[in-house]
């Protein structure tokens, strides 16, 4: 993932700061996204990912803090930097008394394609997005995955370099969801770099090169995520299913390298290792040493769901 | 439709009027409902072709001079649209089984009583044919009248020591002839209604903005790079473009299939545009002072009737008598009906109702540009 | 019927918390009938009349001085005929008198002169001013009339004859029109606030009951209409309170009308019984209406956006902005198969101006009542189609 050495910075963002009245939505994040990276944010409702993404894509002035997309400063008026975003809302932004090619023409031409390139564009991307079947029909008579796959389309006309996605799967059905994902996967190899928010742990685990955790405003971790479990104190499970003298075996495996700990219930082991990879051999080894018979073993990854709720006391779909 | 280059204001306001021309509720509301209104009114007042009406006359005196009387009648209006007949036995009758549409009926006697005092014409009428009523009741009128001017005559010139007998038509020095104004103007009977329907289907189109930031689409214009300004300008020349697409169309229909008389084509353009201007104007003032896109809808509602009334849609474009007329003549309704009046047919130049057409420029552009800036505050 | 009522009671809840719903049930009527009894003149107003004298002597001196000392005119004297039309039909004048320059050389030439009278008919009551206006001008004409063919047979001097003729046209018993009217009733007269109040009744009672069809459609397209009929309600309950409701609301805004009239306006309805039972029919009618469209508009927008322009119309063509009598027959009929408005506000008129009773208009009755039926269930059916299949 890092083998092409230090890639461009396409959004910068510091010390960003939003108060309405007393309350204060966004308090000093900051946050930086690479080309071809996907950065995920992720926070409970009402955490300040909203604003931050309005004052990102130049929708909200900040109070303070410095925005900075493809090398030009953000602002709220007509400005360079929005020519390198492309912002999928979290409602369908589209018109729905128009057709799909209609939508996209429209804001094709906001983005200053001229006629041609319009042309060319509004196919291209409906074709990505498995529509150019339906470029002719109304919005309004589209399934809620279809108007989801238009919505993200019409923000991929101008090729962005930045493309900013606020929940961009909800109430979509299994096999648009899957397409989503698999388009913005395509987009991140193409260059893209990608700001997501979900509510979908499984999606920002399985699409983001790094996440950072908002709550109450503030970034509160950040990091890819292993970083982020790493950082938390959160470690990988070995975990055996066996016949034996179980608890015995627990006691020596928590004396050995890697394991953190160990513990024995109900007819299996569980074991928190550094490294799984490096622990995994030596732990069946000495199991079967002690005598026991090994029927199963998992190694469990600990999540963003458990970083999420150590790091802020929340599940995160409250 | 749009070039390479088209302003991105323009692109705008061609999805919007696009959009309103798609729903197909500006062509109701604005179009179609001031047509209709207008032609049942043109319809109700005679339009162009005047009242037509079949009237019986009967001759019940008989006498040589009932007879000639009947003959002239009959000789005068031959070929316009109120037809003699002189064939209906009882006019009572027929008037009431709506055979005929009125009748002049000459008693027996009649003549004989012109002497001493006149015994009275009848006009029968069925009180469901008001203008043929009138016009029998006219026509017996004029033969009263004629009588009149025999007797006044030969009376006078007896009285001078002349002997008039035998006379039984005098011809009159003076001759009142009706000019009925509406054959020649009717633009009031389609501005009226066109000037409520427009301004709520202008209304619809001010509130845009609103609904957009509502539905989210707002947000995804603004973040492309198309500044607060461009968005106001787009949505504001939207609505005008509705408005212009719909009174100009009122206009082509009425005067090509209606056969509406408005006056020279590029003044009642130039009034229409100038109008459409203003209700863009109040339109955008009232969207940014509302607080919700239902509270603006009600008042621009309230507003459009209120203009409509006080400006006079509701009379043929009468202003009101005193205060409300006082008040009525500030509406942008009334200065638009009074400039297509005073430039109407036979009436004067456009240059010299100027006043009336920057009257509706200025509270457009005042309009437009306050209620473009509040609303850019609050939306963008 | 707890359904039926419950869902009326939160329809009418609703409503009045509608500011503008209620401006325009409870405010715009009263300001229209203020403004229209205001604007039309009754019979025994003045007349407003411009002059423009071609000559200020001679015959035309004498049919001005005739105008100015009428006391049914009131005299404006203008340079141009053009600013007489203008005023005319901005409705600051009532006729226009045009006397042309030379007519007195023209009348002494032994020609015929003309006098031209300007009138807008769709701005007043034109026949009743050609009346008032001719019979002033007409009266001299007979003078000078008689005087010139006296002065033709005789050789008395011109202000002789004038003299004489002034004289004899004075005691002169002049022909008489007497008007029969057959078909019963006499015919209404075309100004006033009665007709007015009864015509705005009718209209408004039709157009808030479709703007309100709004409401219906909001229950459909908003899901209340699925929550309420999720519960133990059928699509009969719900369609019958809203309907229950939009009658309600026509009742109060045509008794609202009604008594302000006879209250502030001094209106006399007439028979009670017309008066009640045309309210009850025409609410009717007008529940039909708004459950119709209702029914019909796709969005809440739709149900004003098509049904104020429809209802106006409907007015237009049923007479509430003119009386219908003054109509070509063609369109009587088209407005009398159409519009409900029209049996509606025939059988107010007959019962304001013709002192009929109710079984004078029992015919009336009859057809709003078909009307009522007709819209009310096509309203219904096709609401239960769209609440229960879609």
């Amino acid at each position: 993932m890092t083998e092409q050495g230090p890639r461009a910075r396409v959004v910068r963002c510091e010390g960003l700061r939003k108060r309405y009245g007393d309350r204060v939505a966004v308090d000093g994040v900051g946050f930086a996204i690479a080309e071809g990276e996907t950065y995920g944010l992720l926070g409970p409702n009402g955490a300040g990912k909203t604003t931050t993404i309005s004052m990102l894509c130049g929708l909200l002035h900040p109070d303070e803090g410095t925005i900075e997309v493809g090398g030009s400063p953000m602002t709220t008026g007509r400005c360079e930097a929005k020519a390198h975003l492309g912002l999928v809302p979290q409602d369908i932004a589209l018109y729905p008394d128009l057709t799909a090619k209609e939508n996209l023409s429209f804001f094709g031409k906001l983005q200053g394609l001229d006629r041609g390139e319009l042309r060319t564009r509004v196919a291209e991307v409906l074709e990505l997005v498995g529509l150019a079947d339906r470029a002719g029909d109304r919005i309004e008579g589209f399934s809620g995955g279809m108007k989801r796959r238009c919505n993200i389309a019409a923000a991929l006309l101008h090729r962005p370099s930045l493309l900013v996605l606020d929940e961009p799967t909800v109430g979509v059905d299994p096999q648009s969801r899957a397409a989503i994902l698999d388009g913005i996967d395509d987009l991140r190899r193409e260059g893209m770099a990608v700001l997501y928010t979900t509510h979908y742990m499984e999606e920002a685990e399985r699409l983001c090169d790094r996440i950072g955790i908002i709550d109450e405003g503030r970034l509160v971790a950040e990091g890819t995520q292993p970083e982020l479990v790493a950082a938390v104190g959160q470690h990988p499970i070995v975990r055996l299913a066996a016949e034996g003298d179980l608890t015995t075996f627990a006691g020596l495996a928590a004396d050995a390298p890697q394991v953190v700990r160990a513990a024995a219930s109900d007819g299996r082991v569980e074991v928190s290792v550094l490294d799984p990879t490096r622990a995994l051999a030596p732990l069946i080894e000495s199991a079967e040493a002690e005598g026991l018979r090994i029927s199963g073993v998992e190694v469990v990854q600990p999540d963003l769901e458990s970083v999420f709720l150590h790091l802020t006391g929340k599940a995160l779909r409250d | 439709m749009a070039g390479p280059h088209t302003p991105v204001s323009v692109v705008i306001a061609g999805k919007d009027l696009r959009r309103s021309l798609k729903s197909r509720s500006l062509v109701l509301t604005a179009v179609v409902g001031p047509l209709a209104l207008g032609l049942i009114m043109a319809l109700a007042f005679g339009g162009s072709a005047g009242p037509s009406a079949t009237i019986a006359v009967v001759d019940r005196d008989g006498t040589a001079t009932s007879r000639a009387i009947v003959d002239a009648l009959r000789e005068e209006l031959r070929g316009g649209p109120v037809r003699v007949r002189a064939d209906v036995p009882d006019p009572e009758e027929a008037v009431d089984a709506e055979r005929v549409d009125a009748a002049v009926v000459i008693p027996p006697g009649w003549t004989e009583s012109l002497s001493a005092s006149p015994e009275p014409l009848r006009a029968v009428r069925n009180p469901d044919r008001a203008i043929p009523g009138e016009i029998a009741t006219s026509i017996a009128g004029q033969v009263t009248s004629q009588a009149d001017l025999v007797r006044a005559a030969t009376s006078t010139a007896a009285a001078l020591g002349a002997d008039p007998s035998g006379v039984t038509q005098v011809r009159p020095v003076v001759t009142v002839s009706v000019r009925d104004l509406s054959q020649a103007f009717n633009a009031p009977l389609y501005f009226g209604p066109l000037s409520i329907f427009l301004f709520l289907a202008m209304g619809t189109g001010a509130r845009g903005l609103v609904r957009e930031q509502k539905e989210g689409t707002l947000d995804r214009i603004r973040s492309t790079p198309t500044s607060a300004r461009t968005i106001v300008a787009g949505s504001s020349l939207g609505v005008m473009a509705q408005g212009l697409v719909a009174s100009l169309l009122v206009y082509a229909v009425s005067t090509l299939l209606f056969g509406a008389e408005w006056g020279r084509p590029v003044d009642v353009v130039v009034i229409l545009v100038s109008f459409v201007a203003a209700i863009s104007g109040f339109a955008a003032i009232i969207v940014a002072l509302a607080r919700t896109e239902p509270q603006a809808e009600g008042w621009n509602n309230a507003l459009a009737f209120l203009f409509g009334i006080l400006g006079g849609a509701f009379f043929g474009g009468a202003s009101l008598p005193g205060l409300l007329g006082a008040v009525g003549s500030l509406t942008p309704n009334s200065i638009a009906m009074r400039a297509l009046v005073e430039t109407g047919p036979g009436g004067q130049a456009l240059v010299e109702v100027w006043p009336l057409v920057l009257a509706l420029w200025a509270m457009g552009a005042a309009g437009v540009v306050l209620g473009g800036a509040m609303l850019r505050r609050r939306l963008l | 019927m707890t359904v039926v009522s419950a869902v009326c009671a939160v329809d009418l809840r609703r409503l009045s918390r509608d500011k503008v719903a209620l401006f325009f049930l409870l405010v715009l009527p009263f300001v229209l009938i203020f403004a229209i009894g205001a604007a039309f003149p009754v019979e025994s107003d003045t007349v407003r009349v411009g002059v423009v004298a071609g000559e200020t002597t001679g015959v035309g001196g004498a049919l001005i001085e005739a105008a100015t000392s009428s006391k049914s005119l009131e005299v404006t004297t203008y340079d141009d005929v053009r600013e007489v039309v203008r005023d005319i039909r901005l409705g600051e004048l009532d006729a226009g008198i045009v006397i042309p320059e030379g007519l007195t050389r023209t009348v002494e030439q032994g020609g015929e002169g003309e006098v031209s009278l300007e009138l807008d008919p769709a701005q007043r009551s034109s026949a009743m001013l050609r009346n008032m206006v001719s019979s002033v001008l007409e009266d001299q004409a007979l003078v000078l009339t008689a005087a010139r063919f006296a002065q033709g047979r005789t050789d008395a001097p011109p202000q002789e004859a004038l003299r004489v003729a002034e004289q004899q046209v004075r005691e002169l018993a002049r022909g008489q029109v007497r008007s029969i009217t057959v078909g019963g009733g006499t015919e209404a007269p075309v100004s006033g606030f009665a007709f007015t109040a009864a015509a705005q009744m009718i209209l408004f009672m039709f157009i808030n009951a479709l703007a309100g069809g709004a409401s219906l459609v909001e229950m459909r397209t908003t899901g209340v209409a699925d929550r309420a009929m999720s519960g133990p309600v059928d699509a009969g309950g719900l369609i019958g309170g809203l309907t229950l409701s939009r009658f309600l609301v026509a009742v109060f805004q045509g008794s609202l009308i009604a008594t302000v009239a006879s209250v502030a306006f001094d209106v006399d309805w007439g028979a009670p019984a017309i008066l009640v039972s045309v309210i009850l029919l025409f609410a009717l009618v007008s529940a039909g209406g708004g459950v119709l469209i209702g029914a019909l508009a796709r969005t809440p927008d739709q149900a004003p956006a098509f049904g104020v322009p429809l209802a106006l119309a409907m007015a237009a063509l049923g007479g509430c902005f003119f009386p219908l009598a003054v109509a070509p027959p063609a369109m009587q009929v088209v407005a009398r198969v159409l519009t409900p408005h029209a049996w509606a506000t025939d059988a107010l008129v007959s019962g304001v101006f013709d002192g009929a009773t109710i079984v004078d208009v029992l015919v009336n009755l009859a057809v709003l009542a078909g009307f009522a039926a007709l819209f009310l269930s096509l309203g219904v059916v096709l609401l239960r189609r769209r609440l229960e299949h879609r």
